[in-house]
């Protein structure tokens, strides 16, 4: 176990008997909230707030661990005209009560928070190959070995280092248009790689119903994202260089991703919240058929108490 | 097979921490036995400047009969009363920018029973629900 993976076990630990600690002290009074009437918060312009709690998601890369999620934040601030909402960057070109445009900016990196977030350098199980490295110490001790011995390529695919070769962050900016009414709320993102890292693009629609109750809401959503060929090749796609045996070369297609996700939040009073996520995306062709990943679907999962500062 | 198990072992323990800490919906204390609720009790609007409209039935219960009037908190106007019942209801036609208290009140002004419509004014700007950022996943 790396230093590093250390810390982030650690981290995890921490996180998960803090949110258990917090879980406990906030049961043993649940009633005296419970009597409460949920007061108006005043409105401002940012928001932050932190959830504790247990949950998961899939890690669909090859060998992948799957994640612990522990925590969460929502942090947004919304200005007259330009915001900041949880990594995206937006400034209002037109608004009324129940439609939005907007331009948007956004930093991503497709896999990246994958190991980021397990801590582990991602590689191919040599063992699943069906072979080990071999290192042969000197060309009479190779000419020695039967006619069943690896031949020059082989040796040079098994010993080849089979880390996941590392793709870098693009920068995102396109159009965002926002509608709500009592059908429901739409989301719809035009983006296109301005940094020039894959020069791919993507579409996001999604479309989310909440129900709101006294003290309760429920949300869900029902989504699509659209990503186009060079945008999934330069994330899920193999170099010809970075190909061997075990990991045959790779160009994706364009492909579009599903997702469903329920959302559910109790509130106690102004500050404190129940709040609980399930999610499942369906992956598109492209991606699933890809090298690297052993995967058709990611599901998440979140349960937690959620303060709001 | 494994990674099901392990997601429904924590999905698990969610519903359990969710059903621990209970859904019940909020209703103000009542006193003596009267109890008042008004079906539906949240107004969602989409319009800032515009009031929120809807239809709402306020039904209350007394543990004998009474002589009981339906007020509004915010005016204390008058809406509707009854001689000597144990319980009734009565249609409203909701319109306001913000919440509003119902009261259920004695002839001699002794508050019985309160119940709250609330109003949630939703804003376009902040209803994006796309979460790019696993660590901002709510």
């Amino acid at each position: 176990m790396t230093f590093r993976s250390t810390i982030f076990a650690n981290a995890r630990r921490s996180l998960a008997r803090a949110a258990l600690s917090l879980s406990a002290a906030f049961l043993a009074s649940t009633p005296v909230f419970a009597q409460d009437v949920p007061e108006q918060a005043p409105e401002r312009n940012w928001h932050l707030g932190i959830a504790l709690g247990l949950g998961q998601r899939d890690n669909p890369l090859i060998s992948g661990d799957t994640i612990d999620i522990n925590y969460a934040i929502d942090l947004s601030w919304y200005g007259k005209r330009f915001f900041f909402d949880n990594g995206d960057f937006g400034y209002t070109l037109f608004t009324d009560d129940t439609l939005s445009l907007n331009l948007l900016g956004s930093i991503s990196n497709e896999r990246s928070f994958y190991h980021f977030l397990t801590g582990k350098q991602l590689r191919l199980n040599k063992e699943s190959a069906g072979a080990t490295p071999i290192v042969l110490p000197n060309a009479d001790m190779a000419a020695t070995l039967s006619a069943t011995a690896p031949t020059a390529k082989e040796l040079d695919d098994l010993n080849r280092d089979t880390a996941l070769p590392t793709r870098r962050y693009a920068a995102y900016g396109g159009f965002e248009l926002l509608h709500i009414s009592p059908y429901g709320d739409v989301q719809a993102q035009v983006l296109s790689d301005i940094s020039k890292v894959h020069n791919g693009q993507e579409v996001w629609l999604s479309w989310t119903k909440p129900w709101f109750f006294t003290q309760e809401q429920v949300s869900l959503t029902l989504g699509l994202q659209w990503q186009s060929a060079a945008l999934l090749s330069y994330y899920y796609g193999v170099r010809p260089q970075e190909s061997f045996s075990a990991r045959p070369a790779y160009e994706a297609s364009a492909g579009i991703n599903r997702f469903v996700r329920v959302q559910a939040r109790h509130s106690f009073n102004a500050h404190w919240q129940a709040v609980g996520m399930v999610e499942r995306e369906y992956l598109s062709a492209a991606i699933r058929h890809s090298p690297i990943v052993n995967a058709a679907v990611i599901d998440s999962v979140f349960a937690g108490l959620y303060y709001q500062f | 097979m494994r990674r099901a198990a392990r997601i429904n072992k924590k999905l698990g323990y969610a519903l359990l921490l969710c059903g621990s800490l209970g859904m019940n919906a909020g209703q103000a204390a009542d006193v003596a036995g009267y109890t008042m609720n008004a079906r539906p009790s949240i107004c969602v609007s989409y319009h800032s400047e515009q009031p929120c409209t809807m239809a709402t039935t306020v039904n209350w219960t007394a543990p004998q009969d009474s002589a009981v009037c339906l007020r509004n908190a915010n005016d204390s106007e008058t809406l509707h009363c009854w001689e000597a019942a144990r319980g009734g209801s009565v249609a409203l036609s909701y319109a306001d920018t913000q919440d509003v208290t119902y009261q259920l009140v004695a002839l001699d002004g002794t508050l019985l029973a309160t119940c709250t419509i609330k109003v949630i004014n939703r804003d376009v700007r902040t209803s994006r629900s796309r979460r790019r950022h696993v660590w901002s996943l709510l």
